[in-house]
């Protein structure tokens, strides 16, 4: 059933239909639907394709788990906790060159264990850190790429949607692949706090120089100053509390990561109204997310009708003899598949990426023989590190609009965030040559 | 605009009814897991929990469009003048209004058969009727390709209409 032409008719088509702005979603339906046409030649099974999946391919208990974490992030960004934590991190590590920087990156380290989604780090760290470190006279560039670059380990980090979606469309454990970014996470933010230490030291204006601790120069630093200790504590052990009942649950098998989800959802609703969250900000949330989870479902729902539509028209199978039989290196490939997707980082969204590419590439992958779960955890680093680059990494738009600046521009914030994608190419090197950095916790408990 | 108006109310109410079933989610889980820990699960859980899933998305899906939360790649038509911006852009919402009229035409038929023929999820004790989310597919692909239309109009025309919010 494959056939050259049609394969070529569709790539054309759909990346045709994504670079004219066309919705993902519906470049995703259309592409499916004249696959399934040229290969069947039937309208009714075109007709009876679209109806089936998508009554069947969301009616799945694991699907709930994305709008279920989402609230789960919304409800604790909105408790205030975050504030809290980066301010008793601050106090705690003294006088460590470079500290507020470094605060923002465990801060975006510990809030990456309750959001799934690396936008949401992104705009609360600005908000939250940025004001301080102009305040202190750090470099610009310098403490807006601290916030871009940390936000990404929301991504890799449990609860992470990206690792849910990466789950369902390549069939593995969600459970495991949440274990499996755990270690890398930490592994990058080790990376990123090495770098941002040795930066402080090597050029101390960067991190305010000369400038006395406190009080700050301008501006005030207000956050700083307004959280007593007993709150900081109380923030700390909430989050604590609702990461190990989460994580700790689905990982030691009490229950499914959707249950997981709903008990972390409704624990971090109770949290975020004993911090002082009211009516209106639950109902914020509740809507913020029925807003932004929705697009992703109905994603999914395309997705999944393209997988058919390429098992189908034979378009996997045909692209996988190709590149096995081209001769080239197993290791050429997998730099060609990162290649795609560092590129595509830069111009559309994490989900759409995964959606285009990894039924294309897992198999793929497997074929060639790279673990499965190191190969995961590789394709969301590589993913990640495109939303940090020029045109249009998402992550510095983000921080760029969050954090009302018109003194900086997007090419600074781009500039700076420089050395963290490329730690996290690093990463990604040092992953495939030691795949038990991934493997070695969900070794240990599956 | 009547028309724009009425859809805008029912498209609104319809993502809120959404989002709040999503949240009530959280609760029906929690409920499960105690009465799974207390040795007495609760029957179909599971099953009304995945049609659930269905019922929601669909509800959402005709905010998501109007709200233009859908996502996509704006990169190129962002290096285009305005006017050449606007036009892609309706033929974007064009298309839209094209594959979701066919999906919610495709979906009628097998939501009838469903209904007709009794089609339930899950097994056991309580079983869960499917006909719901099927015919909710065909109300949230059409109020899809409608708000697809509105997005398509004003793109094209270079209208001024507020969007929905909430």
């Amino acid at each position: 059933m494959f056939d050259i032409g049609t394969v070529g008719i569709l790539v054309a088509m759909l990346l045709g239909l994504v670079v004219l702005g066309v919705h993902v979603a519906v470049a995703l339906g259309l592409t499916s639907m004249v696959g399934l046409y040229l290969t069947t030649g039937k309208w009714r099974i075109v007709e009876a394709t679209l109806a089936s999946t998508s009554a069947e391919a969301l009616r799945d208990f694991t699907f709930a788990v994305i709008p279920l974490f989402m609230l789960m992030g919304e409800f604790i960004a909105r408790s205030g906790a975050i504030t809290d934590i980066y301010t008793a991190i601050n106090r705690s590590i003294g006088k460590l060159p470079g500290r507020l920087a470094v605060a923002t990156i465990i801060g975006n380290t510990i809030f990456s264990f309750v959001t799934g989604v690396s936008i949401a780090s992104a705009a609360a760290f600005s908000r939250i850190a940025y004001p301080e470190m102009k305040a202190r006279g750090y470099g610009r560039g310098f403490a807006l790429g601290a916030i871009a670059g940390s936000s990404c380990l929301g991504m890799l980090i449990p609860p992470s949607v990206l690792m849910i979606v990466w789950g369902i469309l390549t069939e593995q454990s969600i459970g495991r692949l949440f274990l499996a970014g755990v270690l890398p996470g930490v592994l990058m933010a080790a990376m990123f706090l090495t770098y941002a230490i040795g930066a402080a030291v090597v050029r101390p204006e960067l991190a305010g120089g000369g400038l006395p601790d406190a009080p700050a120069k301008t501006g005030s630093s207000e956050i700083m100053t307004r959280v007593p200790l007993a709150q900081a504590f109380t923030s700390i052990g909430g989050i604590f509390a609702i990461i190990a009942a989460v994580l700790g649950g689905i990982w030691f098998g009490i229950f499914t990561p959707t249950e997981g989800a709903g008990a972390g959802a409704a624990l971090a609703l109770l949290f975020a109204f004993s911090k002082g969250m009211r009516g209106s900000g639950l109902l914020a949330a509740i809507f913020s997310v029925g807003k932004t989870a929705a697009p992703i479902l109905i994603l999914l729902l395309m997705a999944a009708l393209y997988s058919r539509t390429l098992a189908m028209t034979g378009v996997t199978s045909g692209i996988q003899s190709f590149f096995l039989e081209s001769g080239l290196s197993p290791y050429t490939i997998l730099a060609l598949m990162v290649l795609v997707w560092f590129v595509l980082g830069m111009v559309i969204d994490s989900i759409s990426i995964m959606l285009l590419t990894v039924p294309i590439f897992e198999p793929l992958a497997t074929a060639l023989g790279f673990d499965r779960t190191a190969f995961a955890v590789v394709g969301i680093l590589a993913i990640e590190a495109g939303l940090l680059t020029p045109p249009f990494g998402l992550l510095v738009y983000t921080v760029k609009a969050a954090i009302e600046d018109p003194n900086v521009g997007v090419q600074q914030i781009f500039i700076s965030s420089v050395p963290y994608w490329l730690i996290m190419l690093a990463g990604i090197i040092l992953i495939l040559a030691f795949p038990a950095i991934a493997n070695y916790l969900p070794d240990l408990l599956f | 605009m009547g028309l724009v108006k009425v859809s805008d109310w029912l498209t609104k109410t319809l993502m809120v009814l959404a989002a709040l079933w999503a949240f009530v989610l959280c609760f029906f889980i929690l409920a499960e897991i105690i009465s799974r820990a207390m040795n007495m699960p609760l029957q179909g859980t599971k099953e009304i929990i995945a049609n659930s899933v269905v019922m929601i998305v669909f509800l959402q899906l005709g905010f998501a469009v109007r709200s233009r939360s859908m996502l996509s790649a704006d990169f190129l038509i962002g290096a285009l003048g305005p006017r050449a911006r606007r036009y892609i852009a309706a033929f974007g919402y064009l298309l839209g209004i094209v594959f979701f009229a066919i999906l919610a035409n495709a979906a009628i038929d097998p939501a009838l058969r469903s209904f007709a023929n009794g089609e339930f999820d899950g097994e056991g004790a309580l079983r869960v009727p499917v006909w719901p989310a099927r015919f909710m597919i065909i109300a949230g692909s059409a109020l899809a390709a409608v708000n697809y239309a509105i997005l398509a109009v004003v793109e094209f025309f270079d209208l001024h209409v507020n969007e929905p919010a909430l």
